[in-house]
């Protein structure tokens, strides 16, 4: 294509989207000698790095011991779908363990005819899957339950992230060393200091939870449980159990420390909900979003993501008028299940005042509520599973906050 | 074992009350002791004595993951110790109430019966 067929497309696709390159140059840009077009640059390398400018981090949560804490993902700075395994939330209760591949073994043990002991070349060894599927703190979104909502979209719903993971179907395992009566939960404990444990049902252990050596197209991160990890597909990630050691067959829950003291839900009524695994429909607007600021008026493309632990997202709708009016949003295919799906809507900033929001429905027909919604049936202390609508203003000088609450 | 609680203090003083306070009342760490009855009062306290629904649970966690920084450096024994001088702090046993695999199960907590099915979807947005 010549440059100046392209120019013409461009005018031509712009002035259907009423302006959309204003602001675009249009000419072809002079590369001066000086700029570096010349000079040879380094050869192949072992192990890739990105750009030195780029300096997109997690940030760290405040808690006073660095190996019971968190760290969020930079949701307005990833693109997509996936969250690069760098980035991915973390959120440990006893630090990162140094495990090795090598001496790491799995105990599948309890109500089963055959009790076994893996490796991890055993467990490599097996039929393999590879499925996208977001991880999320049952505590993402947590400081929304609060007056002091969050004021930017890392620090208040980065404890959400999306991957490729592979490893082995749990389903295959419990097959190999067959159920025995009784079996209806299965206790996975980690590797960590705190030898993390949570109970399942055996029901979700047989459709669809994996045990994933890999992120990513390589091998799980040490901070996401390396060597292995639990998967539990669209379920709060407390339940995702890294550095997974053994597994349990057994007819009851423990109603261990993580299932009472922490990750239940307490309503006004002062009982606390038990076992709320699924996280419910959600979205928020990544881009633009607290703390940015826009510079130009016109065109500006409003993307975010929304997921839900029960399966697709059927629909995302924004509003840029504080919620009188909601228009759909385009959902980035493949919308794959109890993954993140990207939605883009196009806007066009008059520079007046706006507050815009995201809300997505998913195939069970669940609407995800405002706040005020959540907080009239939840009260505002139950700190887990905040799922509500979330506003940014846009300023008159461009500059995007969170609204109060 | 009627000095079960007095090797139980002097464990919790030793090694657990630089991060929980003295008396299990909290510092930089969680609280353990006090807020029975406020759950779902304003000024909640969610502790062992208040939140924590069985006792065994209580010795299963400290046996698993505590002192934060030596976890799995307590005996079985200490552990009951330490779990029974937190449940008296907390009211809940007598000094002289020997803890073990047999009566800690027994002890009555205060929120046994505080936990809840999950009866989700429960929010229906408004459109
Ligand atoms: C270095 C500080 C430190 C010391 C010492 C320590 N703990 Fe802890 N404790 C913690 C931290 C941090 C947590 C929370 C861990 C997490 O995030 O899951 C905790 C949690 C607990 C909890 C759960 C609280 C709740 O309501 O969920 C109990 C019970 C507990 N500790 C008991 C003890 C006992 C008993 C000892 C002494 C044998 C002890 N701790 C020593 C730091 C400490």
């Amino acid at each position: 294509m010549s440059s100046d067929r392209t120019r013409r497309g461009w005018i031509k696709y712009g002035a259907a989207l009423g302006g959309l390159f204003t602001g675009c140059s249009t000419e072809p840009h002079e590369q001066s000698e000086d700029e570096g077009i010349n000079k040879l640059g380094k050869g192949v390398g072992l192990y890739g790095e990105r750009s030195p400018e780029q300096k997109v981090a997690r940030l760290l949560g405040t808690n006073k011991h660095p190996e019971a804490s968190s760290s969020t993902t930079p949701l307005d700075s990833t693109m997509g779908i996936v969250t690069p395994a760098a980035l991915h939330f973390e959120r440990h209760h006893a630090g990162v363990p140094a495990l090795s591949e090598k001496d790491h073994e799995l105990l599948l043990h309890g109500l089963v005819d055959t009790p076994l002991v893996f490796s991890i070349a055993d467990l490599k060894r097996l039929p393999s899957a590879s499925q996208t599927y977001f991880l999320e703190c049952a505590g993402n979104g947590g400081r929304e339950w609060s007056e002091k909502v969050a004021v930017d979209v890392q620090s208040g719903f980065g404890l959400a992230s999306c991957s490729e993971w592979t490893g082995v179907k749990l389903s295959t395992l419990l097959q190999e060393a067959g159920l025995k009566a009784g079996a209806q939960w299965f206790i996975a404990e980690g590797g960590d200091t705190c030898k993390m444990h949570r109970s399942l049902p055996i029901e979700k252990g047989l459709k669809d939870v994996l045990l994933a050596y890999g992120q990513n197209g390589e091998a799980l991160r040490p901070e996401q449980g390396y060597p292995l990890r639990l998967i539990v597909p669209g379920w709060e990630g407390n339940v995702s159990v890294k550095w997974l050691r053994q597994i349990k067959v057994v007819a009851e829950p423990l109603a261990s420390r993580e299932e009472t003291s922490k990750y239940t839900d307490m309503m006004p009524d002062g009982k606390a909900r038990q076992y709320t695994f699924a996280m419910e429909a959600k979205s928020v607007i990544t881009n633009p979003s607290g703390g940015h600021k826009l510079t130009k008026r016109g065109y500006v493309e409003i993307s975010g993501l929304a997921w839900t632990g029960k399966g697709r997202i059927e629909r995302v709708e924004v509003t840029t008028d504080g919620g009188k009016r909601w228009q759909q949003a385009k959902l980035q295919e493949p919308r794959l299940p109890m993954a993140f799906t990207r939605f883009r809507f196009d806007f066009h900033w008059s520079g007046e005042e706006a507050t815009i929001a995201s809300r997505a429905v998913d195939e069970s027909g669940y609407v995800q509520p405002a706040r005020e919604e959540l907080l009239a049936v939840r009260g505002g202390n139950s700190h887990y599973h905040f799922n509500g609508v979330k506003l940014w203003r846009i300023a008159a000088d461009g500059k995007v906050t969170h609204v109060e609450a | 074992m009627a000095t079960e609680t007095v090797e139980g203090k002097e464990i919790f003083e030793r090694r657990c009350a630089k991060c929980h306070g003295q008396k299990g009342e909290g510092a930089d760490d969680a609280a353990l002791v006090g807020g029975i009855g406020s759950l779902g009062k304003p000024k909640e306290l969610r502790t062992v004595g208040s939140f924590w629904p069985h006792a065994p649970g209580v010795w299963d966690y400290v046996n698993r993951a505590m002192p934060f920084k030596e976890p799995g450096s307590m005996t079985a024994d200490q552990v009951y110790a330490v779990v029974a001088f937190i449940l008296n702090l907390n009211g809940l046993v007598e000094v002289q109430d020997e803890m073990n695999a047999k009566t800690l199960p027994k002890v009555k907590m205060p929120n046994r019966d505080g936990f809840v099915k999950d009866p989700r979807p429960d929010v229906k947005a408004k459109r």
